[in-house]
């Protein structure tokens, strides 16, 4: 299905040296390869939500030069991925922002100024917006990339100091349902096991997930524990679209979009109908839930499957699905001596991504495969830190440090007192989620908000909507970052940040793994680390706000060294006093543990003796964990302590088939789902700038099925128009036996105007998580010319 | 007439010439022929698919090649191009706990047989 060389080259030959003059790669090419690694620092990869760690190499002069796995990693055994291996290139890359930025409205060009005047103006304007238009006018979007210290602190600062709650980031666009899923079916959040389970599995279900190209050393130890058990061990892979994934699948399930609550009630139906399920684990530990207040029993649940035959089922999913497949994939998720299920976006960024969350772990609940080796309901974490950071940092508006509830007064007062603050600072109600943050940048409402490390001017669904607003010259933006970005090109004032390795902090990886990153480079200009620019930032407010509370937030690290003391501050405040006791205790994982560890310490881990050993593999099990010991109420040996569920069981729920929100119709007959490639991280604003990355993926494509091309009379390569009713790109095609016939799939990395996919994309959200769901809505494409000569593209 | 042939015989052979030295890649300096920017931006799997397909169906099927990992992770890109990659920098790259004991004074590919890293 691949275009030869040969016809690649007689289509753009014409346009090739025209079109090439005098054109700025945005990379540096030709570096030596460096060989001359003088010491090698461990750290965690900056990339994805896998957590591998690494070794970066240090040249005489203090230069990064190489990067190498960290071998004793029980993440990643030394294994990277090419982003992984890779990503120390753009430490030292021109683009690196090196000073403050500033400009007083956004049709000027910015001035360099100095960290004095540009912290001045910071304090100033979020001040004068709390004082004349009240603490929600202020507002914070943060990050999955950003370390916990750095979370941690700005949450402090807008609830302590700002006393607003909209605090919000960039996982409330991936991993917000998963939360809601584990919170409603499992009482606390995060997965139970560990990675361990995938070597002790018989049976791995991976839907919603192209785990092979997103997490792809996770990938390799899925790939390898199949090969080297083909027989033996049994691998679903559920998705509409064929992926790298696929290849190592002794079943693809295709089906329709949306339409997966269906095809995983179908199996729950299967499980129960065939007497699959496990009796003695649903009686110690389930109950039925039809909505959150609704108890009901196992006869009202498998009544409400009856809409849900295989039979039925196989109607509504249609693709490859059949009922006998349904049956089979069940008896094999059923039967098997352990099962994973591994989930990612095509599962969370929906509509309904809570309920489908939900459904995966009923599978777990009916057939025991919980809570021991092998067997979890394990859900992928996109981001390095949205685990560590956001979501138990309290990184999201409606979350205290802890996983606690905002709207708990209760758990309010605990943290006040742990800050030393008034009771009753902390505003009661939670504050903007992300879509209504931006809505609220939109109408103005929101008069300064501070962009940190993350880049929602390419990164929202519908995102041109948002770009208007952020572009109102009547909101102040302060954006924090390494490089300029789609977003930087909004902001007043833009803040040159230290890079990771140069500056210390913890990560917290999908298998709830704590991990520690050195300073050990030297940040290139006046680039400085987020804490100490956040601190220095509420000092100033202190006197424009002229409250003592706002100091009191920051005072325990006012002064410190910025690289290593600092954070250490910070990161002892949030870890003595904000996790002591919760389910995700890590008082044991002080950077004295963490810095003498290969790896990292798993929570909960309250002690340092613990915390050595690695900490809890599994959680809620006696002797494996320690609270499930502590908080032991019976003589079970599983103890589902976590704080979500007062009756501390797990809860299976009936949850109907709801598709997406915007179907295809007449007008807009497509579907349209987007992703990632393994080359490049999120918007390619680090990975665009490393020649290697860039030339794999220069571009966005468009993935068209051969049926769906040849209707449209598509050929590889050509320019196809990708429309909705919010927007249009315009994208070079492959076509492939990738998407199911019906649907495209858009690469969504691309920050060139012609190629944000994100314009095209719907903003409705799931009602209970507020999750945006990027993976369905309804397009038109049609054929625009054939191949054209097209320019990789950056922000620079 | 004589002269005539003569001089259309050296014209064409200059065409000819001139035909065969623009078809001719000239090789970049670590051996890759030269590619426009253009081309450079074609992934290195669609050409080689197709320019040296034994080589991609060998990667293509072993762990490196369901694993993802792609060609310029061990060759690099056309600036820092090694058709033989230097074997710490780019096998110990992953392979860091195998270079040493494990492969003494041998390379990783003389038993680790290029692309399908079987042993041989």
């Amino acid at each position: 299905m691949s275009l030869s060389r040969r016809d690649f080259i007689k289509n753009t030959a014409a346009l090739t040296a025209a079109s090439y003059i005098g054109m700025n790669l945005p990379f540096v090419a030709g570096e030596a390869n460096a060989a001359d690694v003088a010491s090698w620092h461990r750290g965690t990869c900056r990339l994805c939500g896998t957590g591998c760690r690494v070794q970066l190499g240090i040249n005489s002069k203090g230069q990064p030069v190489a990067m190498r796995g960290e071998p004793k990693s029980r993440t990643n055994f030394g294994y990277l991925c090419m982003k992984g291996m890779m990503f120390y290139k753009i430490m030292n890359h021109p683009d690196r922002l090196t000073m403050p930025l500033y400009r007083e409205r956004k049709d000027q060009p910015f001035k360099e100024i100095s960290w004095d005047k540009a912290l001045d103006i910071a304090a100033r304007k979020f001040a004068e917006a709390k004082q004349q238009y009240g603490p929600n006018s202020t507002a914070y979007y943060g990050s999955g990339q950003c370390l916990t210290e750095e979370t941690y602190l700005f949450q402090k600062i807008m609830r302590a100091a700002l006393q607003t709650n909209n605090v919000e980031g960039n996982p409330r666009l991936c991993m917000a349902s998963a939360v809601g899923g584990y919170l409603t079916s499992f009482g606390a959040d995060e997965p139970i096991g560990s990675y361990a389970n995938i070597e002790k599995s018989s049976c791995m279900f991976l839907i919603g997930s192209n785990m092979a190209e997103a997490h792809p050393v996770i990938f390799r130890r899925v790939m390898r524990h199949k090969m080297n058990n083909k027989d033996k061990v049994k691998v679903i892979n559920a998705d509409p679209r064929f992926s790298a994934t696929s290849r190592i699948a002794d079943m693809h399930m295709q089906f329709k979009p949306g339409t997966d609550l269906a095809m995983l009630n179908a199996m729950a139906y299967t499980i129960i109908d065939e007497k699959l399920y496990d009796k003695e684990f649903i009686a110690d530990y389930a109950v039925f839930r039809k909505g959150k207040k609704v108890l009901v029993d196992m006869e009202a649940y498998w009544k409400s499957l009856q809409d849900y035959t295989p039979e039925k089922a196989a109607k509504i999913c249609g693709g490859n699905i059949t009922a006998k497949m349904i049956r089979e994939a069940a008896r094999m998720f059923a039967k098997s001596d352990g099962t994973v299920s591994f989930w990612c976006m095509g599962i969370n960024q929906r509509k309904r991504g809570v309920w489908a969350n939900n459904l995966i772990h009923n599978l777990h609940i009916l057939t025991g495969q919980l809570c021991r080796e092998g067997a979890d309901s394990f859900s992928l974490t996109g981001q390095p830190n949205a685990c560590g950071g956001v979501r138990e940092g309290g990184g999201l508006c409606h979350i205290l440090p802890g996983h606690r509830l905002v709207v708990k007064e209760k758990l309010r007062n605990q943290v006040e007192d742990a800050w030393g603050i008034p009771r009753g600072r902390i505003a009661p109600k939670p504050g903007a989620h992300t879509i209504k943050m931006f809505q609220q940048v939109n109408s103005a409402d929101i008069k300064a908000i501070w962009i940190n490390c993350t880049s929602p001017a390419q990164s929202l669904p519908n995102v041109d909507l948002y770009r208007k607003g952020m572009a109102r010259e009547d909101v102040f933006i302060v954006t924090s970052d390494i490089f300029p970005t789609r977003t930087t090109e909004l902001s007043n004032l833009v803040l040159p940040t230290a890079f990771h390795f140069e500056k210390s902090g913890v990560y917290g990886c999908t298998e709830r793994r704590s991990q520690l990153t050195p300073k050990v480079v030297q940040s290139p200009g006046e680039a400085r680390p987020e804490t100490w620019i956040a601190t220095e930032w509420c000092a100033r407010m202190a006197k424009y706000l002229n409250d003592p509370v706002v100091l009191q937030t920051v005072k325990p690290f006012l002064g410190k060294e910025m690289y290593v003391e600092q954070p250490q501050a910070i990161w002892d405040e949030y870890t003595q006093k904000l996790t002591k006791g919760r389910d995700n205790d890590l008082r044991g994982a002080s950077y004295t543990v963490l810095k003498q560890m290969a790896d990292g310490v798993q929570w909960p881990a309250p002690t340092e003796a613990f915390a050595l050993t690695g900490g809890t593999v599994m959680k809620f099990v006696k002797g494996v964990d320690p609270m499930a010991t502590s908080m032991s109420k019976n003589e079970k040996p599983f103890q589902f302590y976590g704080p979500a569920h007062p009756d501390k069981k797990l809860w299976i729920w009936i949850r109907p088939q709801a598709g997406a929100d915007e179907e295809p119709d007449a007008d807009w007959p497509m579907y349209l789902s987007t992703g990632r490639v393994i080359d490049h991280w999120h918007t390619t604003s680090m990975t665009g700038r490393i020649p290697e990355l860039m030339r794999a993926n220069p571009y966005s494509f468009v993935e068209i099925n051969p049926k769906d091309a040849m209707r449209y009379g598509i050929k590889p390569n050509d320019m196809v128009e990708i429309e909705s009713r919010r927007g249009k790109v315009t994208m070079p095609a492959k076509v492939m036996e990738g998407p199911i016939e019906g649907m495209v799939f858009a690469y969504w990395h691309d920050m060139h105007e012609d190629r944000m996919i994100n314009k095209v994309v719907k903003d409705s959200f799931d009602p209970g998580s507020k999750e945006p769901e990027f993976k369905i809505c309804a397009c038109r494409i049609k054929r625009v010319s054939g191949p054209k000569a097209l320019k990789p593209f950056i922000v620079t | 007439m004589k002269k005539q042939v003569l001089v259309l015989l050296a014209l064409a052979t200059l065409v000819v010439l001139a035909a065969c030295s623009s078809m001719l890649p000239t090789a970049t300096k670590a051996g890759h022929p030269s590619l426009s920017e253009q081309d450079m931006l074609i992934a290195c799997s669609d050409c080689h698919r197709e320019v040296t397909p034994t080589v991609y169906s060998e990667w293509y099927d072993s762990t490196h090649g369901i694993g993802n990992v792609k060609c310029y992770q061990c060759h690099g890109t056309y600036e820092n191009l090694q058709v033989t990659p230097d074997m710490v920098q780019s096998c110990g790259s992953c392979h860091t706990d195998k270079l040493g004991e494990h492969t003494g004074k041998q390379t990783c590919w003389e038993c680790h047989d290029v692309h399908s890293f079987l042993i041989n």
